[in-house]
């Protein structure tokens, strides 16, 4: 019994001993050891652009031993700030992507088989190179199209354009993604000019016609980043926000109002708001009076639409309609936006913007100085599905799953078809021929970027980390096709041919400056250039009236056993159709949802109660061209009659991730396409 | 019964002799700590004791989860994949809440990053029988990857539920493993993890503070998911500096705490939307 | 002197072992205040626990030594063994199944359970090598079949504890054919219990740490404390009773049964300075153990009462999980009596009225349990609080209904229709009553541990828990390993007390009816 004594006594004696210490021992003997961090090898930094998207973001490659291991923004940089998207985030997860291609790939079985033989660049260039002189020296009108991503000039892209232009003429195309892009095609006819300045920041109203703008902004970076300063910018004066969309997307969760209208008639109630400016008188008449030509017949056109009929079309109650007028005309500056959809709805849009007088030096839409790029501006499809080219070659975009319905046509009836990719995606997949190329962290840096606002940057950097595979630049494959059909006259190497149009932009510096964070020089400011470059040097409204006399407004609901609408939209993480590939991503694709891998089909309960679906479910979404498999999200703040699907997923290659994951929706149609749903 | 009486006596004479030494060792101060307080209950702090915060303004957050991303690369996160993100598994220490009220054509949707919310008396804490989470001294709740049993009691505590825990060990391909960050360790399978609010980041920058014979300053330690924000939402800084963004925005008026009334005093503050 | 052969050195080594063991443990309380203290931890709690248990290994060594100087090494006249004690014609029935070789119906069913067993060995192997991914437990469902197990298997614990040592200190004279069989369930499905923890950690290879590193604010470490002492406890409380037993059974034994009887047995002979020693003894962990039962499974319910989950953190949780154990304990009691009556032919001394008074204590429990479950689910229901709501429409209306309802008709509406009417006065109503109980009582102990977490407060996925089959077969493997091991022991130990019931017979209407005599005006 001694024996519990003692050990009483003994913790006794020690907690009162060392209550006696003095406070430095006892600090010493009492505290807890904190682990020292392990040790780790050499560590530096690389300033580089993103590359993942034309938006050009600075970022700060955090290297250890060689290794990319964190990747962050570049403070101080006039696009982002400091900050990244999510898919700038994800890059070490594509640099680092185990099932990157790393060799030339040749096709051997039949295209789309997935067999291949590794050949060497060597043999590549070469076997490319005869292909592209036969076809030049054949019967095609067309010897090679050349399709790259639509952007603002870059080095690479220079070296594409002089490999077309050595070869042929109209040859160069541009591939865009128009969920993420202006109303270029309204811009033109509007303004005379593809490109028009937008600066946010300055509306105290923004209204969007189906833009997703949070997750589908040509510059992701630039949408978040003018959010913060529309809701707790300086100005201390909170914007609001409207989102008129089909679906109760981030932007609408995001903003002060939701409308919901049905998918396709956007434009629609763009009109009817602008006949409701007009009949009110609300609208700039000083502006219209002035500065733009054939308002009376635009006028004049809208008297065909009623309210009531719209307003039956559109889903949109009669009172909201007359609310929302009253809204743009009382918030001023108001601004109303939309993406490049059909025709009619960018421009009726756009006329708004004429109609509430913010176009203009100063206001929230001004012209913009052009700037040389590889624009989304020809219709690509249309062009080469007339006359397919002899041989096709493909840069770092993936035409067969961002626009299957044109281009499965095009590719099939291409002889030869090479592809400059850094994955097996599907435009890949149906080549004949693979050239693997650098990652954006692997690669130099030259190129413009311009923001919507009209700013612009040159960025210049050198590689961030060295290259992992036998993988080659897509600018020195260019180059070296360039050289092996041209010759003498095209520099040596890309690499000098790099240094001499950093020459001739004055930027031979920049690679050095990029070494301390440096990697970019604003360029001249655009906003003073004309707001429009028409013959008039007014704001045009003919267009859009000629468009409306072909319009049908009652357009009776076809139902023929489809009776539900898709709704298409692109989560940021899949923006441009990339990003499946990353797992990183597919965590945040759809932040409303639960983390959802999948193609996931969100529909209102009343909607999915005709079909008999529940939550959860595996179903077909069907339209005339075809159908695909998805799993059904009910959600109460759905719209009924509308079925909304995410675009991204639904990769026949891509790497593991992507692959066979989900389903690609715009296999069975596009925004408004008539659907049905059935269990699976 | 000699002996019955013998060691009655000698125990309560041991038991008489222990109450005695407890009153030396003070254990008014023993009373006054509350369970899962790592001794530091509300006394007042030495000066230069750092108290780590951060503040979400739900205002400019956009929900397109950049955040999560970057906390997943910095903490070498598990990938996940299909399979696992239908069980409910995948694991990711900042999470995006989405929470939906109303329906249509009037629903409201809030998009919330939750990291661990640090909370100053951690319900988790409390019931680890091994000591293997704890609130340190800066504040930051800690976890021990080596010392964890798996047992699960600290995630069901959690009134967030913003832990995780591994179900099997991490699958890496061998390319990605070259883009590990050597600061973080791996964690093996059948323990628990969550944010620390990049812990690795403070020690690094201490050490190079004693390395350059300076003080820590308010910028030299910001967690992954506070650095790339293109919004910048998120504010993190020394709740104890009154001069930092972070103690500032944690008063504002729009401030809020998730769950508020548990009690938990998360270190981590929102900031409502609206005017 | 006793004659020092080989059984007395292995007694003294479990002795001696045993009472260092207690020292270990006061000691190690000590250790672990002091650690915490160190670590800026709170001390408090580790000291209060170590006042609580430690004195408890303390009094139970006190025993032990009690055992081995006064009964293993007490002095023989003549230094011969003691004399051979008898065993009545009666009780040849209780030693057949030591004695006899196993039936074939015995060995079949040995075999189906070893292999169940078997095979739940190979999906332990299975879940070590993968992890618990090989389970249907995701975030948030953290917690699923095992720690649903663990608290039922607890829960049956408490059968031993309240048929001994209750009805012993009552001086129910109807307990003595039944204690054995009550006492060696608890110890048994302790081990499942503790087992099911072990099963459910995500690094079973550093449960240790538990040791090494254990902090006591974590209701988890009063399990654990409280859990041992149980089991140490219940297992001296069944060894105690056995000696003179085992004492019996010395002389007839042969082969390899005599050598661990003549261990086992300290030396008995039957005399009355033994009796009366082992009686104090018996006495006193009766008293003992009570408490200690009635900690274990209130400890278990504050795992899940310490947190603030909804529907977890209620007050009323340390008496319900209590009664709803003895309740369980109970059924499960009549069951294993019942397969004992019919595969032994043990008519004669299990009887209908042991039956019926346990029947009647199982209407008690009920009664009780259906209280407790009714006071929790108005309480939540009349307050009203969303989150709790959403649990509890869970259970009452949602996807755990049919669970839920299932255990109120096993656990309430048939028991107690079974046991109000005169079939509950049978073996056979009592056992249907008791078996729909045994099920009901997991279901409720899955309900409460599932549906909780399937809904947290904040979200991220939405929970569903399927379990799987590793989960499935371990929950098979854990039943059948019990019953082999409930089995196994009848074929060496008597399941009734041959002694106690002998007692009875001789001495015990006697001294009821002095007893009764008291009671009344002279």
């Amino acid at each position: 019994m001694e024996i519990s004594r003692r050990n009483f006594f003994k913790f006794g004696i020690f907690s009162g001993l060392t209550s006696a210490l003095p406070v430095w021992a006892k600090k010493a003997v009492l505290t807890p050891k904190e682990d020292a961090p392990p040790p780790m090898g050499e560590e530096g930094f690389a300033y580089t652009i993103c590359g993942l998207c034309p938006a050009g973001c600075g970022i700060r490659v955090r290297k250890v031993d060689g290794h990319a291991v964190g990747i962050s923004g570049i403070p101080d940089h006039p696009i982002n700030q400091g900050g990244l998207c999510p898919k700038g985030a994800a890059s070490l997860q594509e640099l680092y992507h185990p099932d990157r291609l790393r060799t030339p790939l040749l096709r051997r079985g039949p295209r789309g088989s997935g067999e291949w033989k590794e050949i060497s660049w060597d043999e590549a260039l070469r076997a490319l190179s005869e292909k592209i002189t036969r076809a030049k020296s054949g019967s095609k009108i067309k010897p090679l199209a050349a399709l790259t991503r639509a952007r603002a000039w870059d080095i690479q892209g220079e070296a594409l354009r002089g490999l077309a232009d050595s070869i042929g003429k109209d040859n160069f195309f541009a591939l865009g993604f128009p969920k993420s892009e202006f109303p270029s095609d309204a811009y033109e006819r509007m303004h005379g000019s593809r490109r028009v300045a937008f600066h946010m920041s300055r509306a105290k109203l923004l209204v969007s016609f189906g833009f997703d703008w949070l997750q589908s902004y040509p510059s992701p970076v630039e949408a978040q980043m003018a959010f913060a300063q529309l809701r707790r910018g300086p100005s201390r004066d909170r914007a609001e926000i409207v989102q008129i969309e089909p679906r109760f997307s981030v932007t609408a969760g995001k903003a002060d109002q939701w409308v919901p209208v049905r998918p396709g008639t956007e434009g629609l109630l763009a009109l009817i708001l602008a006949k409701q400016l007009i009949a009110n008188e609300t609208y700039d008449k000083a502006f219209i009076h002035a500065q733009s030509r054939g308002f009376e017949a635009f006028k004049k056109s809208l008297d065909a639409l009623s309210l009531d009929d719209v307003s039956k079309t559109t889903e949109v109650p009669e009172k909201e309609i007359r609310l929302l007028a009253v809204k743009l005309s009382s918030l001023k500056p108001a601004a109303a936006i939309t993406n490049r959809g059909p025709l009619l709805t960018q421009m009726a849009v756009h006329a708004l913007n004429a109609l509430l007088g913010n176009i203009g030096t100063g206001g929230v839409f001004s012209g913009m100085e052009g700037r040389e790029g590889f624009w989304a501006d020809g219709l690509a499809d249309q062009s080469l599905q007339a006359r397919p080219p002899e041989l096709l070659l493909v840069d770092r975009v993936d035409p067969l799953f961002l626009s299957p319905s044109g281009w499965k046509e095009i590719v099939a009836k291409t002889p030869f078809v090479a592809t400059v990719s850094s994955f097996l995606n599907e435009t890949a997949l149906s080549s004949d021929l693979v050239l693997p190329c650098h990652t954006p962290l692997e690669r130099g840096h030259c190129s413009f970027h311009v923001s919507a606002n009209g700013s612009a940057v040159l960025g210049a950097a050198p590689e961030a980390v060295a290259p992992l595979y036998a993988t080659k630049d897509p600018g020195d494959i260019f180059l070296a096709l360039t050289r092996a059909l041209a010759g003498t006259r095209v520099p040596a190497d890309f690499d000098s041919y790099v240094m001499g149009h950093m020459k001739k932009l004055r930027a031979e510096k920049m690679f050095h400056e990029s070494s301390g964070g440096k990697i970019w020089r604003e360029m001249s400011a655009a906003a003073s250039g004309k707001p429009h470059a028409t013959r008039s040097g007014k704001f045009e409204f003919d267009a859009l009236t000629d468009i409306l006399k072909l319009q049908d407004v009652k357009k009776a609901r076809e139902d023929g056993g489809f009776p539900l609408h898709l709704h298409l939209y692109a989560p940021l993480a899949f923006s441009f159709g990339e990003g499946a590939h990353l797992p990183y991503l597919q965590s945040v694709a759809g932040p409303q949802t639960q983390e959802a891998w999948e193609t996931w089909a969100e529909m209102h309960p009343e909607t999915a109660s005709l079909p008999g679906l529940s939550d959860g479910e595996a179903i077909w979404v069907e339209s005339r061209r075809g159908k695909i498999k998805a799993r059904a999200r009910l959600s109460r703040a759905a719209m009924p009659g509308v079925v909304s699907l995410p675009v991204g997923l639904g990769h026949a290659g891509y790497g593991r991730w992507a692959k066979g994951l989900g389903s690609n929706p715009l296999e069975i149609g596009e925004e408004g396409t008539e659907v049905k749903l059935w269990k699976a | 019964m000699e002996s019955l009486t013998t060691s009655r006596n000698g125990f309560l004479r041991g038991l008489l002799g222990t109450l005695g030494v407890f009153l030396l060792s003070g254990i008014g101060k023993a009373w006054g700590t509350a369970p899962g307080d790592a001794g530091h209950g509300k006394r007042p702090l030495k000066p230069g004791e750092h108290r780590w915060g951060m503040v979400i303004d739900l205002d400019k957050c956009t929900g397109c989860g950049s955040c999560v991303v970057a906390c997943s690369t910095e903490n070498n996160l598990a990938l996940g994949n299909p399979q696992e993100a239908a069980m409910g598994r995948i694991i990711r220490w900042l999470k995006i809440l989405p929470s939906q009220e109303g329906e249509f054509p009037a629903p409201k949707q809030r998009l919330l990053p939750m990291p661990c919310q640090q909370c100053d008396t951690p319900p988790c804490t409390k019931v680890c029988p091994v000591y293997a989470t704890f609130r340190n001294e800066e504040g930051i709740v800690g976890q021990v990857y080596s010392r964890c049993i798996g047992c699960r009691y600290c995630l069901n505590a959690c009134p967030y539920t913003c832990k995780d825990f591994n179900w099997k060990a991490p699958v890496w391909p061998k390319e990605m493993q070259a883009s590990f960050n050597p600061d973080v360790s791996i964690r093996p399978k059948g323990v628990v993890e969550k944010c620390l609010f990049c812990h690795h980041r403070l020690q690094r920058a201490k050490e190079e503070a004693v390395a350059e014979g300076r003080p820590l300053r308010e910028n030299d330690y910001q967690p992954a998911c506070a650095e790339i924000c293109p919004a910048k939402a998120i504010v993190f800084g020394d709740l104890n500096n009154n001069d930092s963004d972070a103690a500032n925005l944690s008063k504002d008026p729009r401030a809020f705490h998730l769950l508020e009334e548990l009690g938990a005093e998360p270190k981590v503050t929102y900031l409502k939307e609206g005017a | 002197m006793r004659p020092r052969n080989w059984t007395f050195y292995v007694q003294l080594a479990g002795f001696a072992g045993f009472c260092a063991f207690a020292v270990a443990a006061n000691g190690w309380f000590v250790w672990r205040a002091a650690a915490s203290y160190r670590l800026g931890d709170a001390w408090l709690p580790a000291v209060v626990m170590g006042s609580i248990i430690g004195p408890i290994f303390i009094i139970l060594s006190w025993i032990i030594s009690r055992l081995f100087f006064k009964i293993a090494l007490r002095k023989t006249k003549s230094g011969k063994s003691p004399a051979p004690l008898e065993i009545f014609p009666e009780e040849e029935v209780l030693v057949a199944p030591i004695f006899e070789a196993p039936t074939g119906g015995f060995l079949a069913t040995m075999a189906v359970l070893t292999c169940v067993s078997l095979w739940a060995i190979f999906a332990w192997c299975y879940q070590m090598y993968y992890g618990l991914a090989v389970t249907g437990l995701n975030n948030p469902v953290f917690w699923g079949f095992y720690i649903t197990n663990f608290v039922f298997f607890i829960g049956i614990s408490h059968a031993g504890t309240l048929i001994s040592a209750i009805l012993r200190i009552v001086q129910a004279e109807w307990r003595r054919s039944i204690t054995r069989s009550a006492e060696v369930i608890t110890v048994l499905v302790l081990v499942f219990g503790a087992g099911n923890i072990i099963l459910d950690l995500g690094r079973p290879d550093r449960a240790l740490n538990v040791f090494l590193a254990g902090r006591f604010q974590s209701p988890l470490m009063w399990d654990v404390c409280s859990i041992t002492t149980y089991l140490i406890g219940s297992t001296l409380y069944l060894y105690l009773p056995l000696i003179p037993d085992i004492a019996i059974l010395r002389d007839r034994a042969q082969g390899w049964r005599k050598p661990l009887y003549e261990l086992l047995s300290l030396n008995w002979s039957g005399s009355h300075e033994e009796r009366e020693v082992l009686e104090k003894c018996i006495a006193i962990m009766a008293i003992l153990v009570i408490p200690v039962a009635v900690s274990v499974h209130t400890v278990v319910s504050y795992v899940f009462s310490m947190t603030v989950q909804p529907m977890w953190h209620s007050t009323i949780f340390g008496p319900y999980f209590v009664v709803g154990a003895i309740f369980s304990g109970i059924a499960a009691l009549i069951i294993a009596m019942a397969v004992l009556r019919k595969g032994y032919g043990l008519e004669n001394h299990l009887r209908a009225i042991h039956f019926e008074n346990l029947g009647k204590l199982l209407l008690v429990m009920c009664c009780l349990w259906f209280y407790f479950t009714f006071s929790e689910y108005l309480t939540t229901w009349y307050g009203g609080e969303p989150e709790h709501m959403v649990i509890f429409n869970l259970k009452i209306s949602g996807p755990y209904a049919p669970a839920f309802w299932l255990m109120a008709v096993t656990c309430f509406v048939v028991p107690f229709g079974v046991l109000v009417s005169p079939l509950g006065k049978t073996v056979r109503g009592t056992v249907i009553a008791s078996s729909t109980v045994i099920v009901g009582m997991w279901l409720e102990r899955f309900l409460i541990v599932v549906p909780t977490l399937i809904r947290p407060r904040l979200p991220y996925t939405t929970g569903g828990y399927t379990p799987s089959w590793v989960e499935i077969s371990l929950f098979a493997g854990c039943i059948s390993t019990f019953v082999m091991l409930y089995a196994m022991f009848t074929r060496v130990f008597p399941i009734v007390s041959i002694w106690e019931v002998r007692e009875g017979k001789e001495q015990a209407e006697g001294e009821v009816v002095a007893r009764i005599r008291t009671y009344f005006p002279s």
